[in-house]
């Protein structure tokens, strides 16, 4: 009996020193773990404050100095140094959502200054208007890095600041510095240059969309014609819910005659299909040519009213688990020039043929009768710009978007380069070369 | 004495395996912990579904992955529209002024995604699902949402914040709004 109880006692000893040691390790190592963590949203936050402290500086410099060589380089530090503090910002725990103001603010710096230094090169001096921009930013750079450093007593007495912050949802909490810090940017006014985070951008209204209202009942029949001539049968077709945004929709739920489901949305003024999505499941192998499912797209194209759609570049095919699918994007073409932003995009069932994906919103946001300038510059004035290492295949005009939601007519010049295909796209006015891509399935 | 002896071989027995276990332990936590999980290269591969793709044009091979990996974390059991829905919100994101400008910036903010928080972002993706044509239909410029900047589940949402967010459109259990 003697020895057993000894026995149970030792072996509990045993397992509450093995616990307790496993214990001890785990927390040690979990407590380097946070430090190490610790340290990187330390970091964050120093690198945040160094560059916001830059920023603050140069913006005044922009407002100080002229000579356009000082200004030129300024503003290409504003513009680098804004993207660091926007990517270190990104990295502090704040929560989703909770640094919206402070991360628009600083994107809006950034591509300001691109936008400044670009009309500094075309123009020779910045425009006045982004000059007031740039004034009214560095008013707000200042309450930011003003912010920042008060902050810094508490960041820097140990490790414990960010533990208010180890939760999802931390917005409600009491004296929430870091949502404090972004309450102070949420009235910076608003902004408007030629850059894609411009706010005149935030507020654009599709173009295409015109005609009368649809009630839900029509929008149940268009969807019905569109199935016929996807090449599907639909069994059941009802409208779900209506959608707000950008193109006020129905949305709608297909079900197949296989009890598989598909999902659509139709415009309320004018009944346009904006998107249409099947997940149809086929495992076989791809049956139909590409040439094949280009003409089947072409001709679901028509029926849906489209006039003068050519595929262009960027389809693709895959094979997976999932099914085969061929997407193929077709753009407008006015007078022979290809209208890049006017774009439909369709997903089609390799096996056979049948239209399972319907993107149409770059094309009822962009599509209108365009006024085409002539171009100043010849094919062979273009031409002369590429290097004479390379092939040209092919060179036609075409209209591309910029990022500031403008058109401009250029050259498309597909060139081969060690067994790639390139496609270079040149101002037709200018000269200047707006965009580079290079064509993967070539 | 004659029970002393067991006693002693107890102690002895007890002592050595003790130390041995805790050796192991040791050694366990702090060298697994210095060299990190061990994943070999292949592992790696097959976990973000590389083998999937028998063919086609990719233009960004690692953001469809990485985009796939996410609406597999965020979204694996949610209707086919849903998944793209998720895909398309993290590539509105990426285009918004409001968030990070990059993909892995969007997706590792920290508290944005759950799944990157619970670790069900490196959940293998399983063969058969459809979460990888969801990450290209994304990148294609499929979105079911109309531009939205966020989504959350009403039934598990913890942040009450979110709930001062205008919902656009709801799909399968997610909300989706701006």
């Amino acid at each position: 009996m003697k020895i057993k109880k000894i026995y149970l006692y030792v072996t509990s000893m045993l397992v509450a020193i093995l616990l307790a040691s496993y214990g001890i390790v785990m927390s040690d190592k979990a407590g380097q773990i946070k430090r190490d963590l610790d340290s990187q949203y330390d970091r964050a936050y120093y690198d945040l404050t160094m560059y916001m402290n830059n920023l603050e500086g140069l913006l005044a410099e922009t407002i100080i100095v002229s000579h356009p060589e000082n200004t030129s380089d300024t503003l290409e530090q504003i513009w680098k140094q804004a993207d660091l503090a926007e990517e270190n910002l990104g990295v502090l725990p704040a929560g989703q959502g909770v640094f919206a103001s402070t991360s628009k603010f600083l994107n809006q710096l950034s591509n300001l200054a691109e936008a400044s230094k670009d009309a500094l090169h075309l123009r020779g001096d910045v425009p006045e208007n982004y000059r007031t921009e740039l004034k009214a930013l560095h008013e707000y750079a200042m309450v930011l890095t003003q912010d920042l450093e008060e902050m810094e007593p508490l960041v820097s007495q140990g490790t414990h600041f960010w533990d208010n912050y180890v939760e999802s949802d931390n917005s409600g909490k009491d004296n929430n510095i870091l949502s404090g810090l972004d309450e102070d940017l949420k009235n910076v006014p608003e902004i408007v240059y030629d850059g894609q985070y411009s706010d005149h951008l935030q507020k654009s209204t599709p173009k295409s969309l015109l005609g009368e209202f649809i009630s839900s009942h029509q929008a149940i029949e268009f969807m019905r014609a569109i199935i016929e001539d996807t090449g599907a049968v639909a069994k059941e077709i009802k409208v779900t819910t209506e959608t707000e945004g950008n193109i006020p929709c129905y949305s709608l739920e297909i079900t197949m005659m296989d009890g598989s489901k598909a999902t659509a949305n139709i415009s309320k003024q004018g009944g346009l299909l904006v998107w249409y999505l099947w997940n149809k499941v086929s495992t076989d192998d791809v049956n139909i040519t590409m040439a094949t499912a280009k003409a089947y797209g072409a001709d679901f194209l028509a029926c849906l009213g489209y006039e003068n759609m050519l595929p262009t570049h960027g389809d693709t095919v895959y094979n997976s688990t999932t099914g085969n699918v061929i997407t193929i994007n077709y753009c407008y073409q006015q007078n022979g020039v290809a209208i890049y932003p006017d774009l439909v995009k369709l997903r089609i069932d390799g096996t056979d043929g049948t239209i399972i994906g319907v993107e149409a919103s770059g094309y009822i946001n962009c599509h209108t009768n365009r006024i085409l300038d002539d171009p100043k510059l010849s094919i062979e004035d273009v031409q002369k710009y590429i290097s004479n290492d390379v092939v040209i295949n092919s060179t036609t005009l075409c209209v591309i978007p910029t990022d500031f939601g403008t058109e401009i007519l250029v050259y498309e010049l597909n060139v081969k380069y060690k067994d790639k295909i390139y496609l270079i796209y040149i101002n037709s006015q200018t000269g200047k070369e707006e965009d580079i891509i290079i064509k993967e399935n070539s | 004495m004659k029970n002393t002896k067991p006693i002693i071989k107890y102690f002895v027995l007890g002592t050595v395996a003790t130390l041995l276990a805790v050796g192991a332990v040791l050694y366990f936590a702090v060298f697994a912990g210095i060299t990190g999980d061990p994943k070999s290269q292949e592992d790696a591969e097959n976990y973000m579904g590389l083998s999937d793709i028998a063919q086609g044009a990719v233009t960004n091979l690692t953001a469809e992955q990485l985009l796939a990996r996410a609406i597999n974390g965020e979204a694996r059991g949610e209707p086919y529209e849903g998944q793209v829905a998720v895909g398309a919100v993290i590539l509105n994101r990426m285009a918004s002024p409001d968030f990070p400008n990059t993909m892995a910036g969007v997706i590792y903010q920290p508290w944005a995604f759950t799944s990157v928080h619970d670790g069900q972002i490196d959940l293998p993706i399983e063969e058969g699902t459809t979460v990888l044509q969801a990450a290209r239909d994304a990148l294609n410029g499929w979105d079911p949402t109309n531009g939205c900047l966020y989504f959350w589940n009403p039934d598990t949402a913890t942040s009450s914040w979110i709930w001062t967010r205008q919902v656009v459109v709801k799909i399968g259990k997610h909300n989706f709004g701006i």
